[in-house]
C-alpha cells in the first residue's frame, strides 16, 4: 500500500507541475505605441510603435486607418438547425465556439450569442449590434426588407456565402427578385488552384486575413458597381473575383464573405472565417473610411520598434493596430483613438 | 494451460532495467521496433491529426493556453506530457518553423475533408511521436510481463511480439502520430490494478487515461460495477467499499488538470460538446453510414444530442450487463483473471460497435485485450487480431490512399513533391470502376465491425470461426 501511495502520489506531483507549467501567464508580448496627428484638411498620422522581446520569434503587423464610427456591438451568430441549410448547422457551431474562443482570449468583452430566425427577426427591429449570417436565413422578401433597414439604421451584417444577404438580388438566384434598391451582386464558384492568379487587397495583406479559400466569390465588378470596397483576397479567374467586400449601407455596414464555410482548416473553414471576423471586428474595419497604411516586419526573439508615416484624409478617429499575424493572441493590440484629443 | 496470475507477472520483475528488458531474446524484438518507428516517424504523418497538436504545442510554448482557440478539444493530459519534449525541440528549432502551409494542398484538403494544409517538420513530427513509442514499448512489456504470469514466457514473448511489430500499432503512433496507444495502456493498467486488487490506484490510472482520452469512462464504470458486484460476492460491504476506492482514485486523478479547470473555462465545453459534425462509419454498427451520409446528416443534425444520449444510454446498459456477466462467473467456473479481461474486451468491441464514428487507430483500445486473450482462446483471438490489424491497415490507406502520410516527406526533402501527392490524391478520390474507394473503405469498415461483433458472442456463434472452420474444411479436402 505504502508503494502505491508512492506511485500515486509521484504521478500526481509530476502531471501537476506539468499542468501548471502549461498554464498560460498572461504575460504576453509587450507593445508601446504612440501616435502623433497634424495638418488642416488632411491629416498627417505619425505612429511609432515597440514590441517587447519574447521566448520565440514573431511575425508583426502594424497599421492604422481612419474610422467613422467607435462602436463595440453585441454580435449574433444565425443559426440553421432546421431550415433551409440545416446540413451547415455543425460548421456554424463550430464557427461560434472559434469566435467565442478568439474574442475571450483577447479579452476583448463583447459577447457572441447564437439566435434562431426567430431570434433574428427580432434582431432586426431592435438596436444595433452586429450580426453575422453564415447560411442562407429565409427566402422571404419581408426579412429582406426588414434586415436592409436595420443596416440602414446603423446595423452591423456580415453575411458568408451566396444567399446568406438577405437583401441581395442574386444574379443567378431566381428563387426571388427584391426591390431595385437591393444589391444585386453575383458569387460565383471559386476554383482555388494552388492559389494561382491570386492576389491580396491591402485590407487583407494589413489584416491578415485567413479565408483565402472560399468555395463562393463575390464578382469585383458588381462589388465596385455598387459603391462597395474590395477588402479580401482577389482572383483572377477570367473574371475578377473577391472573397471579402464591404458596402456602407446607409448608417450601417455590410460585410459579404464569399463562403461557404467549409473544409479544410485554415484557409476555409470556422476557424479561418472566426479569425477574420476577430481581426475585422476588434480592429473597428466596419467603419473604415479611408486608405489602411501598414507595414509587417519579420523578427527573431528580440525587441522590435517601428514607425509609419501617411498623410490621409481628414478624420476624426484613427483605428490603430499592431498585432502578431500568425498567432494574435500573443499580441494583439487595436484602439480607436480620437484625432482631436490625441 | 499452466494459469498463474497477473500479480506474480508484475512482482517478479527485478528493476527497472529488468522490466524493460525481461529476457535476451526480446532485445532484438525492441530494437527492430524502435528502429522502425524511429526511421519513419519524422517523414509520414495524417496532417489533419497533426494539427491541432501543433496548435497545442505552439499555444503551450508561447504561454496563451491551450484552450485559447476552437482547435485542440481533446483532454489536456497529452499535451502536458508532450510539453517537455517540445520544449526541447524549440531550443534547437523556433516553433515558428513547427511547420508550413502548403496552398497546393488546399484544393485536394477541400475535396476529402480530410487533409489539412499544413505540414509539419520532421523534427516536430518525430517530437510528437516519441512519446507514442515509448508508450508503444511500456504496453508490449507490461502485455509481455501479463502474460508471462498468466502463462509463461514464451506465450509472453509471443504477444510482445504481435503487440510491438504490429504494422497497425505502428502505424497508428509512428506514422499517423495518434495518441491512442497512451489512454490504451493506462487502461491495461487500470485492469492489471484491479486484478491485483489495489482499487485506488486502478481509479487513479483509469482515471489518468480519461484525461488523455474520454473513453476510459466506460471502462471505469465497468470495473466500478464489477467491484460492487464481486465485493457482494465476497463479503458483505467490500464492495462498496472497493469501489469507493476507485471512484476516490479516479477523482485523485482529476487533481492534475485542476489549472486548466481554472484557467480554460472553455474546456469541458470544448471537450465534451464539441464533437464536430455527427458523422456514422467506420469500425461502427454504422460502418454503412457513408453510403446515406448527406440524408443520415441532414435527418439527424437537430436531434444530434438526443441521438448521442441515446447511443450513451445504449452503451451505459451493454457495458452494466457485461458486468454483470463477468460478476456472476463462479456460475461459469471462469478463472477471475479470464472474466476481468474478457470483460473488459467486451465492454471496449461493444462501445466501439455503438458510438457514431470508429476510426482505425480506435483498434489499439481492444488489440491488447485480445492479446491477453490469446492465452485461453488461441487462434479464436488471434484471427481477430490478424483482421482488425488489417482491416484497420486497408481503412487507413483507403481513406486518401497512402500518399495522404507523405507530405512531411514531400515538404521537407526533394523525394516526392506536394504537388504530385496531391494530384494523385484527387486521381484515387475520383476514380471509378469496380472497386472504388468507397467500396474499399466501407469493406473493411464492415469486415472489422463484424470482427468487433464476434468478439461479443459465444464461440459456437462466432461468424469469424465458421468461416475459418469452412476454409479449413475446404483445404483439408482439397489436399
Amino acid at each position: 500500500v505504502e508503494t502505491e501511495r508512492s506511485i500515486l502520489a509521484t504521478i500526481l506531483l509530476l502531471l501537476l507541475i506539468g499542468s501548471v507549467l502549461a498554464q498560460p501567464s498572461g504575460s504576453g508580448i509587450g507593445v508601446d505605441i504612440s501616435i502623433d496627428f497634424e495638418g488642416d484638411g488632411t491629416l498627417t498620422v505619425e505612429m511609432n510603435y515597440t514590441v517587447s522581446r519574447s521566448g520565440y520569434s514573431k511575425s508583426i503587423g502594424a497599421g492604422f486607418f481612419p474610422v467613422d464610427v467607435n462602436r463595440t456591438d453585441e454580435i449574433f451568430i444565425f443559426v440553421d438547425k432546421h431550415g433551409v441549410n440545416g446540413s451547415m448547422y455543425p460548421r456554424v457551431l463550430g464557427l461560434y465556439d472559434h469566435l467565442r474562443a478568439d474574442l475571450e482570449v483577447l479579452e476583448s468583452g463583447i459577447r457572441v450569442s447564437t439566435v434562431d430566425l426567430k431570434g433574428l427577426e427580432q434582431i432586426f427591429e431592435g438596436p444595433n449590434a452586429t450580426v453575422i449570417i453564415p447560411s442562407q436565413p429565409s427566402t422571404s422578401a419581408e426579412l429582406g426588407l426588414k434586415a436592409m433597414e436595420w443596416v440602414r439604421g446603423g446595423g452591423v451584417l456580415i453575411a458568408i456565402g451566396d444567399r446568406s444577404v438577405p437583401f441581395f438580388a442574386d444574379g443567378t438566384n431566381t428563387l426571388w427578385s427584391g426591390p431595385d434598391e437591393f444589391l444585386n451582386i453575383r458569387y460565383m464558384p471559386l476554383a482555388f488552384n494552388g492559389g494561382q492568379g491570386m492576389d491580396a487587397s491591402p485590407v487583407a495583406e494589413a489584416l491578415g486575413l485567413r479565408t483565402v479559400a472560399p468555395t463562393m466569390a463575390l464578382s469585383v465588378d458588381d462589388v465596385i458597381e455598387h459603391g462597395g470596397q474590395v477588402i479580401g483576397y482577389i482572383y483572377d479567374r477570367g473574371i475578377e473575383l473577391t472573397s471579402h467586400a464591404l458596402f456602407r449601407v446607409g448608417d450601417g455596414v455590410l460585410i459579404a464573405m464569399g463562403g461557404h464555410i467549409a473544409y479544410p482548416f485554415l484557409t476555409t473553414a470556422e476557424d479561418a472565417v472566426a479569425s477574420d471576423l476577430t481581426r475585422m471586428l476588434l480592429s473597428s474595419l466596419p467603419w473604415i473610411c479611408g486608405p489602411i497604411v501598414y507595414e509587417r516586419v519579420e523578427a527573431d526573439r528580440g525587441q522590435v520598434s517601428g514607425g509609419l508615416q501617411a498623410v490621409i484624409p481628414e478624420a476624426s478617429l484613427v483605428s490603430v493596430f499592431v498585432f502578431e499575424m500568425e498567432n494574435p493572441q500573443r499580441l494583439f493590440f487595436s484602439r480607436v483613438v480620437d484625432t482631436r484629443s490625441s | 494451460m499452466a494459469e498463474g496470475s497477473g500479480d506474480s507477472a508484475i512482482e517478479g520483475s527485478t528493476g527497472l532495467i529488468g522490466y524493460i528488458f525481461p529476457t535476451r531474446s526480446l532485445v532484438p524484438i525492441i530494437l527492430i521496433g524502435l528502429l522502425v518507428r524511429l526511421a519513419i516517424a519524422p517523414w509520414m504523418s495524417w496532417t489533419y491529426d497533426m494539427y491541432p497538436f501543433y496548435i497545442a504545442s505552439v499555444d503551450t510554448l508561447y504561454e496563451t493556453g491551450l484552450y485559447s482557440r476552437a482547435i485542440f478539444s481533446y483532454p489536456p493530459l497529452f499535451p502536458v506530457i508532450l510539453y517537455p519534449f517540445v520544449l526541447l525541440l524549440s531550443l534547437f528549432l523556433d516553433p515558428g518553423s513547427f511547420g508550413a502551409v502548403h496552398p497546393s494542398m488546399v484544393d485536394v484538403a477541400g475535396l476529402t475533408g480530410m487533409i489539412t494544409p499544413f505540414v509539419t517538420h520532421p523534427a516536430f513530427n518525430l517530437t510528437v511521436k516519441l512519446p507514442l513509442i515509448i508508450a508503444d514499448l511500456g504496453m508490449g512489456l507490461m502485455l509481455f510481463h501479463l502474460v508471462r504470469g498468466i502463462r509463461d514466457e514464451a506465450w509472453g514473448s509471443r504477444v510482445f511480439i504481435l503487440w510491438f511489430l504490429n504494422p497497425l500499432v505502428i502505424w497508428v503512433s509512428s506514422v499517423a502520430g495518434q495518441f491512442d496507444v497512451i489512454p490504451a495502456a493506462l487502461v491495461l493498467a487500470g485492469m492489471i490494478c484491479f486484478l491485483r486488487n489495489r482499487y485506488l490506484l486502478c481509479g487513479f490510472v483509469l482515471g489518468l487515461g480519461a484525461l488523455f482520452k474520454v473513453y476510459p469512462i466506460y471502462i471505469l464504470l465497468f470495473v466500478f460495477a464489477l467491484a460492487i458486484l464481486e465485493g457482494k460476492r465476497l463479503i458483505e460491504g467490500k464492495g462498496l467499499r472497493n469501489a469507493g476506492s476507485i471512484v476516490v482514485g479516479a477523482i485523485a486523478s482529476a487533481v492534475t488538470v485542476i489549472p486548466f479547470l481554472v484557467s480554460s473555462p472553455l474546456m469541458l465545453d470544448f471537450v465534451f460538446r464539441r464533437v464536430g459534425t455527427l458523422n456514422f462509419g467506420g469500425f461502427s454498427l454504422w460502418f454503412a453510414g457513408p453510403l446515406v451520409i448527406n440524408e443520415l446528416t441532414s435527418l439527424l443534425v437537430p436531434y444530434g444530442v438526443i441521438v448521442s444520449i441515446v447511443l450513451l444510454i445504449a452503451s451505459i446498459l451493454v457495458i452494466l450487463s457485461i458486468a454483470v456477466r463477468c460478476g456472476s462467473r463462479d456460475a461459469s467456473g471462469m478463472d477471475r483473471t479470464k472474466a476481468i479481461m474478457l470483460g473488459g474486451a467486451l465492454v471496449i468491441a461493444a462501445v466501439l460497435l455503438i458510438q457514431p464514428v470508429s476510426n482505425p487507430q480506435h483498434l489499439l483500445w481492444i488489440l491488447p485485450f485480445l492479446l491477453v486473450l490469446l492465452t485461453w482462446w488461441e487462434g479464436r483471438a488471434e484471427r481477430k487480431i490478424i483482421l482488425l490489424t488489417v482491416c484497420g491497415l486497408l481503412y487507413f490507406i483507403g481513406l486518401q490512399s497512402i500518399c495522404a502520410f507523405l507530405y512531411p516527406m514531400a515538404g521537407y526533402t526533394h523525394l516526392l513533391s506536394v504537388e504530385a501527392l496531391s494530384d494523385h490524391i484527387v486521381s484515387y478520390f475520383t476514380a471509378g470502376g469496380l472497386v472504388t474507394r468507397r467500396t474499399w473503405v466501407i469493406g473493411s469498415a464492415m469486415v472489422g465491425a463484424i470482427t468487433l461483433l464476434s468478439t461479443l458472442l459465444p464461440e459456437r456463434l462466432d461468424p469469424i470461426e465458421r468461416v475459418w472452420g469452412y476454409l479449413r474444411r475446404r483445404w483439408k479436402g482439397g489436399d
